[in-house]
C-alpha cells in the first residue's frame, strides 16, 4: 500500500468514527458532552486534514511497511488461545504452555532454541510467577482444571 | 523544603527500599541493554509488581528501573552497535568503534560513570528546582491548569511526531478514551453502552501495557521470523574485544571529563524539563557541542571517548529533570514520566503541587530515590557490565514469550479482572496498527493521562468565569495559550522554511 492510499483510508475512517462519536456525544447533557465534543471535533478536523493530505499529495507513492498477515494471524491466535485458556485451564499451566508454544513456533521447533532450554525456562518462569504473585503479592490468579 | 528533604532520607533508606532499588535498577539495566525493550515498557510492566507495595517503595522501584534502563541502553550501543534505548543512539557513534579497537571495557566504564554524573546532577536539580516551581504552581487557577495540560499535550504531539496532524489526531484520540466511564463531576455514564466493566473507564495501566507491550512482542517475533536473531548479537559481541590495560582512571579521566560533565548535564537538565524533548535530543545536542568544543573534532565517530562522555551524561541528565513538570504541575515531561503518573494514580497519589503538601515523605523520598539509584547503577554497571552484556545472548523468542505473560498477569492483577486482559489485548492491536502506520503512541498515552485533569480544570474554569472568553484572557492563560499555538505552528513554520531553503 502507498503512503497516499494509507492516508486516504485512514482519513476517511477517522472522519467516519469522529462523526459517530460526535453524534453520541450530543446525546449527553451539555456539561458532560463538552469534553467528548471537543475531542471528537479534534479527531474530525485532523482526520479531514489527513484525508486532504492524501488526496493532494500525489507524489507520496512510496510503499509503507505492511503487516505480515500470516505472522499476525498466528500471533493473534496463540495469544487469544492463551488468554481464553487462562480461565479454563488455570493461569500457571496456560502460561507454561504459552511460553513453550511461542519458543517452539518461532524458535524453529528446537533448532533455534533447544527444547530443553525452553522447558527449563518455562518451568522456572512459572515458578517465579507463582512466588511473586501468589506468595508475595497474594494476587488470586485464575484457577482451572489444571493449575 | 530542607527539613522535608532531611526527614524523608531516613524513610527512604530502610532495608526494603534499598532492596527494591537494587533489584529494580538491575532489572532496568537489563531492560535497557536488550535492544527493543525501552524504559517506558520496563516501567509499564513494573507497575503491576508495585500494587501491594508501600507507595514510596513502588516509586523507588520505578526510579531504579528508569535510571537503570536509560544507562543500560549504552551497553548494547557499545558492544553490538545497536542502541538499547533511543537515548543511546549517539553512544553508538563512538562506543562501538572503541569496542572494536579493544577499548570495550574503557567505553563501558566511561558510560556508567558519565551516566551516574548526569543522573545525579539531574536529581539534584529536581530536589532544588521542583519545590519552588510547586510553590508557584499553587497560585495557578483552573484555567492555567487547563492550558498547561494542553501545552504539554501539544508540544509532545508536535515534537515527538513526524507529522503534527497525526500527532494531534493521536492526542485527541487519547483525550476521547479518557472520557469513557462515569463523568466525575455530573455522574453521567459516557460511552459505556450499559457495560458495567466500562463504568470506571479504561484503567490507564491496562491501556499503557496494551499499547507498549503487545506491539513489542509481535515485532520481536516478526524479527525472529525474518532471521534477525540473537545469533547476530553473539557475532558482534565476539568482535567487541576487552583489553584489561585500558581502563577508566581517576587521574587521567576525571579532570578531562569535568567540562563535558558540566555542559552535558546542563543540556540534559534543561531539555528534560521541556515536555516532548527526550533523552535522544539531549544526547544529540550534547554530542554536537562536545564536538564543536573539541581540539580533535575529526576523531568523533571514530572511537573518541569524549563522544561517549557527552551523550551518556546528557541522556541520563534528562531522567530526573523530566519529573520536574510531572511533580510540580502534574504534566509529564516524557513517556516514562507519563507512565509513572499512572503508577502514582494507582497508589491514590495525584501529581501536582498539592502532593508536596499532602505527601512530602513520598515526593522527597522519590527525589532521593532518583539520586541514590544512580550510585546503585554505578556499582552494578562498573562491576557487572560483563554480566549485563550476557543478557544480549538471551533468545528473543523466550524474551517475547515472557513479556507476553508478564503483560497478561500484570493487567489481571490490577483489578483481578479478565475484562481488563481483553481490553489490554484490544489496545495491543490498536498499538500494533499505530506502530505499523507510524502513528506516534506517546501523544495518545499523554492524552489518556492528562484527559481527566484537562477536562476537570476546563469545566471548573468555565463554572468560575463570567464569560468563556475569560479562560483565554487571564494574563497567564493567554501566555500559555500563545505558547500552545507556538508549539503547534513551529514545526509547520520550520518545515516551510526548510522547503524554501531547498528550493533556493
Amino acid at each position: 500500500m502507498t503512503q497516499r492510499k494509507q492516508d486516504i483510508i485512514f482519513g476517511a475512517v477517522g472522519t467516519a468514527i469522529s462523526l459517530v462519536v460526535l453524534w453520541l456525544s450530543v446525546q449527553y447533557p451539555s456539561d458532560s458532552a463538552l469534553f467528548p465534543l471537543l475531542s471528537a471535533s479534534g479527531i474530525f478536523v485532523c482526520s479531514l486534514a489527513i484525508l486532504a493530505m492524501g488526496i493532494r499529495n500525489k507524489e507520496a507513492t512510496g510503499k509503507v511497511e505492511g503487516i505480515n498477515l500470516r505472522s499476525a494471524a498466528l500471533f493473534g491466535a496463540v495469544l487469544l488461545l492463551y488468554v481464553l485458556s487462562i480461565e479454563k485451564a488455570g493461569f500457571f499451566s496456560s502460561s507454561f504452555f504459552f511460553v513453550m508454544a511461542v519458543s517452539m513456533l518461532w524458535g524453529g521447533f528446537g533448532k533455534g532454541v533447544s527444547l530443553r532450554f525452553s522447558l527449563l525456562f518455562a518451568a522456572l518462569f512459572t515458578v517465579f510467577l507463582y512466588i511473586t504473585f501468589v506468595k508475595i503479592f497474594t494476587v488470586p490468579l485464575p484457577k482451572g482444571f489444571l493449575l | 523544603m530542607f527539613e522535608h528533604l532531611v526527614s524523608s532520607l531516613s524513610g527512604t533508606l530502610v532495608f526494603a527500599n534499598l532492596v527494591a532499588m537494587v533489584v529494580s535498577t538491575a532489572a532496568g539495566i537489563m531492560v535497557g541493554a536488550l535492544p527493543g525493550l525501552s524504559a517506558s515498557m520496563g516501567v509499564a510492566l513494573l507497575i503491576p509488581f508495585t500494587f501491594s507495595m508501600d507507595p514510596l517503595t513502588g516509586l523507588l522501584c520505578m526510579a531504579g528501573m528508569y535510571n537503570g534502563a536509560i544507562y543500560g541502553g549504552s551497553i548494547a550501543a557499545i558492544l553490538i552497535n545497536i542502541p538499547g534505548t533511543p537515548g543511546a543512539v549517539v553512544t553508538t557513534f563512538d562506543g562501538n568503534a572503541m569496542a572494536k579497537k579493544g577499548e570495550g571495557r574503557y567505553a563501558l566504564e566511561t558510560a556508567v560513570i558519565c551516566s551516574t554524573v548526569g543522573g545525579a546532577a539531574s536529581a539534584l536539580a529536581l530536589m532544588f528546582i521542583a519545590p519552588y516551581l510547586a510553590a508557584l504552581a499553587l497560585k495557578f487557577g483552573p484555567a492555567e491548569y487547563f492550558w498547561i495540560s494542553v501545552l504539554g499535550l501539544s508540544t509532545i504531539a508536535s515534537f515527538l511526531s513526524g507529522s503534527t496532524v497525526k500527532g494531534l489526531f493521536c492526542a485527541f484520540a487519547g483525550l476521547f478514551i479518557s472520557t469513557v466511564g462515569i463523568d466525575q463531576i455530573s455522574g453521567v455514564f459516557r460511552f459505556t453502552f450499559d457495560n458495567m466493566y466500562l463504568m470506571e473507564g479504561f484503567p490507564e495501566i491496562v491501556v499503557l501495557i496494551g499499547l507498549y507491550s503487545i506491539p513489542e512482542v509481535f515485532t520481536m517475533l516478526e524479527d525472529v521470523a525474518a532471521g534477525k536473531t540473537a545469533a547476530a548479537n553473539n557475532l558482534m559481541l565476539e568482535q567487541a574485544r576487552y583489553k584489561e590495560e585500558k581502563r577508566w582512571t581517576f587521574r587521567q579521566d576525571f579532570k578531562a571529563s569535568i567540562p563535558t560533565w558540566t555542559r552535558s548535564s546542563i543540556i540534559g537538565i534543561v531539555i528534560g524539563m521541556i515536555p516532548g524533548a527526550g533523552s535522544s535530543i539531549a544526547a544529540f545536542i550534547s554530542y554536537k557541542e562536545a564536538k564543536r568544543k573539541s581540539k580533535n573534532p575529526d576523531n568523533f565517530g571514530k572511537g573518541e571517548v569524549e563522544g561517549i562522555r557527552a551523550s551518556e551524561t546528557a541522556n541520563n541528565a534528562v531522567t530526573a529533570s523530566a519529573m520536574i513538570p510531572m511533580l510540580t504541575f502534574g504534566i509529564p515531561g516524557n513517556v516514562v514520566t507519563a507512565i509513572m503518573v499512572g503508577g502514582l494514580l494507582i497508589h491514590g497519589l495525584h501529581p501536582g503541587p498539592n502532593l508536596f503538601i499532602k505527601e512530602p515523605r513520598i515526593v522527597y523520598g522519590l527525589m532521593w530515590g532518583m539520586l541514590l539509584t544512580n550510585f546503585i547503577m554505578l556499582a552494578l554497571g562498573y562491576f557487572g557490565s560483563r554480566f549485563f552484556a550476557k543478557c544480549l545472548k538471551m533468545p528473543t523468542v523466550i524474551l517475547a514469550a515472557a513479556i507476553g505473560v508478564l503483560s497478561t498477569v500484570g493487567t489481571y492483577s490490577l483489578n483481578n479482572s479478565m475484562f481488563d486482559v481483553y481490553s489490554m489485548l484490544c489496545f495491543g492491536v490498536v498499538g500494533l496498527v499505530m506502530r505499523k502506520m507510524k502513528l506516534p503512541i506517546a501523544p495518545a498515552v499523554l492524552g489518556i493521562i492528562l484527559g481527566p485533569l484537562a477536562e476537570t480544570e476546563l469545566r471548573r474554569a468555565l463554572m468560575i468565569a463570567d464569560s468563556p472568553i475569560e479562560i483565554f484572557t487571564r494574563p497567564l492563560s493567554f501566555f500559555l495559550f500563545l505558547l500552545t499555538l507556538l508549539s503547534l505552528f513551529y514545526p509547520v513554520f520550520k518545515a516551510r522554511l526548510a522547503a524554501r531553503g531547498t528550493k533556493a
